[in-house]
């Protein structure tokens, strides 16, 4: 190895007069780069907290149920005549999302029901977080059945497990019948639909037959109640079927 | 457009793991998206560079590799490692 530069070819010399310097008393640090193959999800954290949420609920006897759709698709008009149903035969609690102001958590209160509003803000979705936070203040207490109304948003709320039991897709009949289709990754992901709206059909062209159809193609076999939370057609079902998870 | 928040759990895993592995740096990292996970990968990349800066993983390479399901997951990633070798001028003056 020459001695001047230390490299290794040989025969060159170095009788010019310039010092080179060649002190080497820095570290020479060696870069690695190296491929990590992996399987981590990328959600893995908010999986966790989720898991921990449920546990959480099942250790105080609290059925959680997520609720998901559109905006406008009536999330909170059902909720507010399915706590007027329930009160005094079932202790309710609701955890209510929107991007901005606590109008859905005013319609819900005075009703029997503990009711929290979560204002997002700039975020299309709740997170396992910030449900988390408020479980011991809002179920606590007896809560026997929480009810979580997600951000209006079709595609985001899929994502994000909450730590619910179950989720629960709404859709109104004035979205059209091929929704399903059309979002299907909250609706093949969803085993119980409700359809809303359903006193506006004979004002629509909307067909029972063909929604159904989209439904049970994207998930086969859902459960899937109809009614109008306005007039009450068929909240019989839907407060019986409420009812009946909460028995032990 | 929940993709922030997709970018930054995935920046916030691949910190985890590069930290473990006493990294400096992660110029690169692949996940695979489902068409069912409700992550758009073109919106994904367009804020991972954003949710990237000041991290380990600025300047980053993303690769998403999509599938038919619900995956979101990390498949693997790239690290620059520091190796502890001090090389010094008298050991080449030998």
């Amino acid at each position: 190895m020459c001695k001047d530069c230390g490299c290794s070819v040989k025969g060159h010399s170095h009788d010019h007069a310039h010092d080179h310097h060649h002190e080497h008393d820095h570290e020479h640090p060696h870069v690695e780069r190296k491929t990590i193959a992996l399987e981590l999800k990328v959600l893995a954290e908010n999986d966790a907290q989720a898991e921990a949420n449920r546990d959480w609920l099942s250790q105080h006897g609290v059925m959680a149920i997520n609720l998901i759709s559109s905006p406008g698709t009536g999330k909170t008009y059902l909720l507010e005549r399915t706590l007027e149903r329930l009160r005094g035969r079932v202790q309710c609690a609701v955890i209510t999302g929107d991007q901005c102001t606590d109008n859905d958590a005013r319609r819900l209160m005075g009703k029997g029901a503990v009711v929290k509003q979560i204002e997002t803000v700039n975020s299309c979705h709740l997170d396992a977080a910030r449900v988390g936070a408020l479980l011991p203040e809002v179920a606590g207490n007896g809560v026997k059945l929480l009810f979580i109304e997600n951000i209006g948003n079709l595609v985001c709320p899929a994502a994000f497990d909450l730590g619910e039991h179950f989720k629960v897709a709404l859709l109104s009949t004035t979205e059209g019948e091929d929704k399903p289709v059309k979002y299907p990754a909250l609706f093949s992901m969803v085993p119980v639909v409700v359809l809303t709206k359903m006193d506006l059909v004979p004002h629509l062209e909307w067909s029972l037959p063909k929604c159904r159809e989209y439904l049970n193609k994207i998930r086969p076999g859902v459960f899937v109640f109809e009614l109008s939370a306005k007039t009450g057609a068929g909240m019989d079902a839907w407060i019986a079927y409420l009812e009946k998870l909460i028995k032990p | 457009m929940h993709e922030m928040a997709i970018a930054l759990a995935l920046i916030e895993q691949a910190e985890k793991v590069a930290r473990e592995q006493n990294a400096r740096a992660i110029p690169g990292i692949t996940v695979v998206v489902g068409r069912l996970s409700g992550t758009d990968p073109d919106a994904l990349r367009a804020v991972f560079e954003l949710a990237a800066e000041e991290t380990l993983a600025a300047g980053a390479t993303l690769t998403v590799d999509m599938a038919a399901g619900r995956e979101l997951y990390i498949k693997s990633m790239d690290v620059d490692v520091e190796e502890g070798e001090e090389v010094r001028g008298e050991a080449l003056n030998v």
